[in-house]
């Protein structure tokens, strides 16, 4: 990157490059984006595509970069309308920028062009350090984080990438640094091994082995400046290679190992040969040191990563001590956890470490959710295992919202493993195993399109296809979310499980009516199964039990509207305040239906019946709704009981209530 | 037509069956100065031979008669071809009715009086149908010999003679009769009505004897018989529970308070309330009861989340009817005698069998929300334990019991609350439909809790009591009630409304004794001095049952505990 006075010269003598350059600006002035078609450009643009300037990110398409030219060019027009003077000021830099940016925002400028602007930002840094001699030092401090202004951010951000270009004595850089790094404590610009500041500064050592020395030893004077020394320390190691790590290793394992590994970690272009240089200074370090072991997998991993390695077995001496570390201590876990998590390769032996690690109680299980990496080691065996190992884990405090991203995954490529995972974890011995599969069950069919077992359920045992539906049929499940994947059994050769489910599909008669004998209708009709008199004895009882309903309601006696008239009126608008607010709550936290259908009671039908009246009232906006069995408003205590201990019983217990006999 | 006689034609035209007039009827003849010898009900199941009530009265010119009246209502109500001489139709009735003599030793000139013979029905004579009857009327009795009563000669009597004389007797009376008929079936009605109707009837027009007082229960009947009426007539008897409960308790509570709870004519026209209330039971339950004792039957189907208090409330409610409909159904023939022992023995039998079945049917009865179901439960218990009780009455009631600590604690563990102390249930439906304690809502003590450890070691079931002894919070107060009988007429007291004075409470302050024998030498020992209760004197115990269970005062301790005694004697 060059400054001001350094491209106005080249451009005064390179007429064609200041020829393009005025006409990309013309043309990016008159319509200002990052992205053109290349058919869109009358001009030759040849040379600033050299430069790159301009970059063909697809055929036929182009991105504006920016550069030396573009960022002079564009400085003088913006200068007209944004008066600015170039001098030892940053202060005015920053007034203008802003106004340019305010400029550009009222007239809704795309996507894109705030990247350009920090890019004029980084040339105007350059320019006033390399035609103004000015270090920053003055205005770095001016900065403070508790000013709530993103001027400390942004100018550690701008700063950090134009380091390598910048020229600022040893002194004053390290005052700089420590400075931002005593403000942005815990900021990505220092922290993240992406941060400009923590890049542009390697990029600085890389570039100049000389001054990093010299910024070596000055920082090792200073107080609280390991992190800059360990990433100076860091950048002459990439530069020095095994050589200048043989050197300085016995120093810093005597009294600097945190320093050391800190270094190592953010190693970047690992050769074979740094590779086993960095792997021995492994083994040296003390691990117990927790300032130390937590660098630790990280340079493992980089090892795993690093694609200039080709010797295998450093690779796999690096994922062996990876995961060996994960009984150094309590506090090392989730990084170990982490980096197994993200490397690739080694799919078995990952699959294998996650399962266990879930076992450990010091690794909390919501983890899970947001362990993306484990999209490339998913398959039907591992998911249901780690889910078994969770399940076993927290017990009744399973989520199946943990594992929504894997379930999906595999769902929709479901291939019969997948469907069979499922159901031999519906019918699992362990009551709290069979919770998860419920749990992941109704995870698959609410609210969602139809979840078909891809699996011949017919080839169950007899008492597993007995479990099967006992797990299925469950009270809270509608027939629509279920039927499709138990009526086959209406097909079994076993005359216990027919008796059964038709027992069962009787009981959902009276919370669910008529959408039972549709649902088995529709089954018939799919080729689902071809017992048509279960369909026959199933539409009876729902005739027989509308009757009895209806027998019932005419006895006005025991009609709540006309005789508790008063008090059910006021249970039921307090009832529908508290689920009103609810739903208001709800929707202010912009939190999805599903997550408000857990807390919400809504009736079957989408509401509930008002004083006698034949329609039903719907609640807010919502029209579907969560469909609540007989069984709950007729004893909603003794359900919820009932369907907590369904998972804390055994088998043979829930035989006993079903009354089923084998 | 005057707004009195609206409401009772409105009354008259309502009625359905024969039957149904029989409640007014001789109660109108005895405000006209008849000596009433028998009546249809008297003679149920007998052959009436044309004369559903007889009755010794003058005419216009004094005369003296024997009264047979031939009472055609309910289908049969308009005289007509059809009803005339279909058979046991009017004209074989009213010529049996003429051609078989009866004889009555109440009166000793009885059967010198001469004979007159009254049809009487609340409809018309069919235009097109006068001839034929003229004609036989003409043929088969002399002129003065026989009356035709139909509806608008009966409107006129009933406002003069009833309604007029005895119940709408000034305009208090009949704002008040008028604005309770109106509001009978209106949703939410709380029947403050009949409260203030009853309480106004008895400030103002009360009397111990004489006409007056002969008035004031004609009055007392009218309003029953009128509200069971208007009732049935809109399907739903539940108004008319609420309001005969009403009535009957409010008298027995001024017979009470006038102390003529051994006065025979008081006695006599209290009986006939009670009759008129047990028939309404009776009815309301022939209605209800084998839907009730069908699976969850009590369980109101579209009344959503409300049934999380409903079902389990209206259950309570049922069944303390039910108790006091079955406690008072040996009596129901006349109220004065009981039916023999044999008898008696077969129908508890019954009784308790239909309980077993409404119970079992209905997890609501099991379901205490509120602090007095503690009523209820000591009332079923008490109807399975006083007399002698099978095996598998024993199971079921222990098994009950069971039932009810688990669902108390199954809801304390699920919702976080205990059955409610008060009568407020509003504050209930707070908490239950909202899901927060609302700060009225009081259930750090109780009385139902330790009166079910009572009750399950009154049946010496030591190992229930283990199961249960230690599943209550130490923080909960275990209280007993027992009725406070210095200064205080506690009997009197529960028969007037809900109490706070006629009760003291004892605290249990260690909690529930740990051990069994501990706890069941307490109950021996502290078992209380009975009070002897005019109302059992008088033959009515059930009925302090009802006054319990209806306002809500908890039953004294030595109700059961003296089982306990008679169990360790």
């Amino acid at each position: 990157m060059k400054g001001y006075n350094s491209v106005k010269q080249e451009l005064l003598s390179n007429t064609i490059l200041n020829r393009q350059g005025r006409a990309l600006l013309n043309f990016f002035l008159l319509s200002p984006k990052t992205e053109y078609e290349e058919k869109e450009f009358s001009f030759d643009f040849s040379l600033l595509k050299e430069r790159g300037e301009l970059r063909e990110i697809s055929s036929g398409r182009l991105r504006l970069e920016g550069g030396d030219v573009f960022f002079f060019l564009w400085f003088e027009e913006l200068k007209q309308k944004f008066p600015i003077e170039l001098s030892p000021d940053f202060n005015g830099v920053g007034i203008f920028l802003e106004s340019i940016g305010n400029f550009y925002r009222e007239q809704r400028i795309r996507n894109g062009l705030y990247s350009l602007i920090n890019r004029l930002e980084q040339w105007l840094i350059v320019t006033l350090n390399q035609d103004f001699e000015y270090d920053f030092c003055d205005y770095a401090f001016s900065l403070k984080k508790e000013s709530k202004s993103r001027d400390i951010y942004e100018f550690a951000d701008r700063f950090g990438h134009t380091l390598p270009h910048l020229k600022i004595s040893i002194g004053k850089l390290c005052r700089i640094l420590l400075h931002l790094s005593n403000e942005l404590k815990d900021e990505r610009s220092l922290n993240y091994p992406d941060g400009s500041l923590r890049v542009g500064l390697k990029d600085l050592v890389n570039s100049n082995s000389e001054y990093g020395n010299e910024l070596l030893t000055y920082l090792k004077t200073l107080n609280g400046a390991t992190e800059y020394e360990a990433l100076v320390l860091s950048g002459l190691v990439e530069i020095g290679g095994v050589y200048f790590l043989q050197e300085i290793k016995t120093k810093y394992l005597k009294d600097k190992q945190p320093i050391l590994a800190n270094a190592l970690c953010i190693l970047r272009n690992i050769t074979d040969e740094l590779a086993l240089a960095v792997l021995d200074v492994i083994d040296a370090l003390d691990l117990n040191n927790n300032d130390v072991a937590m660098y630790v997998p990280s340079i493992y991993r980089s090892v795993i990563e690093q694609r200039l390695i080709v010797n295998d077995y450093l690779k796999v001496r690096a994922f062996n001590a990876l995961t060996s570390m994960w009984d150094v201590s309590k506090e090392i876990k989730p990084n170990v956890l982490h980096q197994v998590e993200s490397i690739h390769g080694f799919e078995e032996e990952r699959r294998s470490f996650i399962v266990n690690a879930f076992r450990d109680s010091d690794i909390n299980v919501s983890r899970i959710g947001n362990m993306y990496g484990l999209h490339e080691i998913n398959t039907p065996g591992f998911l249901f295992s780690l889910i078994e190992v969770v399940a076993e884990r927290i017990e009744l405090q399973f989520n199946a919202k943990t594992f929504d991203h894997l379930i999906d995954d595999l769902e929709r490529k479901d291939d019969g493993k997948f469907s069979s995972s499922l159901i031999r974890l519906l019918i699992h011995d362990n009551g709290f195993v069979r919770f998860a599969g419920s749990r992941i069950y109704t995870h698959l069919t609410f609210g969602r399109s139809k979840f078909i077992f891809k699996y011949d359920i017919l080839s169950l045992q007899e008492v597993e296809q007995i479990k099967l539906i006992v797990a299925v049929l469950t009270e809270m499940n509608p027939p629509q979310d279920t039927l499709v994947n138990i009526l086959k059994l209406l097909d079994s050769p076993y005359k216990n499980v027919v008796d059964y489910l038709i027992g069962k599909l009787k009981a959902m008669v009276e919370s669910f009516f008529d959408s039972v004998s549709q649902e088995m209708e529709a089954g018939i009709k799919h080729d689902v199964f071809k017992n048509a008199n279960a369909v026959e004895i199933v539409k009876e009882y729902h005739m027989q039990f509308v009757k009895y309903i209806d027998e019932k309601e005419a006895i006005k006696e025991f009609n709540p509207w006309l005789n508790e008239y008063t008090l059910s009126k006021y249970y039921t608008e307090l009832n529908q305040r508290k689920n009103s607010r609810l739903v208001s709550e709800s929707m202010n936290k912009n939190s999805g239906f599903l997550q408000f259908a857990t807390k919400i009671n809504l009736v079957k039908g989408g509401g509930w019946k008002l004083e006698g009246k034949d329609e039903i009232q719907q609640l807010g906006n919502f029209s579907s709704s969560t469909a609540f069995p007989r069984t709950y408003f007729i004893a909603s205590e003794y359900l919820d009981r009932i369907i907590t201990n369904r998972y804390l019983v055994k088998w043979e217990q829930i035989f006993q209530w079903e009354r089923i006999q084998l | 037509m005057g707004a009195n006689s609206i409401i009772v034609k409105e009354y008259l035209e309502s009625l359905k069956e024969d039957k149904e007039l029989d409640y007014l009827f001789p109660l109108l003849l005895s405000m006209m100065g008849f000596d009433v010898i028998t009546t249809a009900k008297e003679s149920k199941g007998q052959s009436q031979y044309g004369k559903d009530v007889v009755a010794i009265g003058k005419d216009e010119s004094g005369k003296e008669w024997r009264y047979y009246f031939q009472i055609k209502a309910g289908s049969a109500k308009d005289i007509n071809d059809t009803t005339f001489n279909e058979q046991n139709g009017i004209r074989s009735s009213l010529l049996q009715a003429k051609d078989t003599p009866l004889d009555d030793s109440t009166r000793t000139d009885f059967s010198s009086l001469p004979v007159k013979i009254v049809l009487v029905h609340p409809g018309v004579l069919k235009e097109n149908f006068r001839p034929t009857f003229e004609g036989f009327i003409q043929r088969e009795f002399k002129a003065e010999e026989f009356e035709h009563w139909h509806i608008y000669k009966l409107i006129s009597l009933f406002e003069d003679y009833l309604f007029n004389e005895c119940l709408l007797i000034d305009n208090e009376s009949y704002k008040l009769f008028k604005r309770l008929l109106v509001l009978l079936d209106a949703p939410g009605n709380d029947f403050k009505d009949i409260h203030l109707l009853l309480d106004h009837l008895i400030q103002n027009h009360a009397a111990t004897s004489g006409r007056k007082f002969q008035k004031l229960f004609a009055s007392f009947y009218l309003i029953g018989a009128v509200v069971f009426q208007f009732s049935k007539e809109s399907g739903n008897l539940h108004s008319a529970r609420e309001c005969l409960t009403v009535l009957i308790l409010k008298v027995w509570s001024w017979i009470l308070s006038q102390k003529l709870e051994t006065d025979k004519i008081a006695l006599q026209e209290f009986r006939k309330l009670l009759k008129l209330h047990y028939d309404t039971l009776d009815e309301y339950f022939k209605r209800t009861f084998s839907i009730a004792a069908s699976e969850n039957g009590l369980f109101a189907e579209r009344s959503a989340f409300y049934e999380t208090i409903g079902y389990p409330l209206r259950s309570f409610e049922y069944l303390g009817y039910l108790l006091y409909y079955f406690e008072a159904m040996p009596y129901s023939f006349d109220f004065e005698r009981g039916v023999d022992e044999s008898a008696l023995a077969k129908i508890r039998h019954e009784q308790k069998e239909r309980l077993i079945s409404l119970i079992s049917s209905n997890d609501g009865c099991s379901r205490p929300v509120v602090d007095y179901h503690s009523i209820s439960i000591a009332m079923l218990f008490l109807f399975f334990v006083k007399d002698k009780i099978a095996e598998s009455h024993l199971n079921f009631i222990a098994t009950y019991l069971v039932g009810v600590f688990q669902n108390i604690l199954l809801i304390k563990s699920v919702r976080n609350r205990y059955p409610m102390i008060g009568n407020n249930l509003k504050i209930l439906a707070e908490y239950s439909a909202e899901g927060e304690k609302p700060s009225e809502y009081v259930d750090d003590a109780s009385i139902l809790i330790p009166t079910l450890f009572e009750l399950i070691t009154i049946l010496g079931w030591e190992k229930g009591f283990n199961l249960f002894k230690d599943k209550f919070d130490k923080s909960l107060s275990m209280q007993i009630p027992h009725p406070v009988t210095s200064n205080v007429d506690f009997e009197q007291k529960i028969f007037e409304g809900h109490q706070h004075n006629a009760y003291y409470v004892e605290t249990l302050t260690k909690g529930i004794p740990q051990v069994f024998s501990e706890f069941k030498e307490k109950i021996i020992t502290q078992s209380g001095e009975e009070i002897k209760f005019r109302t059992d004197a008088a033959g009515f115990p059930y009925l302090r049952l009802l006054a319990h269970f209806y306002y809500k005062n908890e039953l004294p301790p030595f109700e059961w505990r003296k089982y306990l005694k008679v169990n360790e004697a």
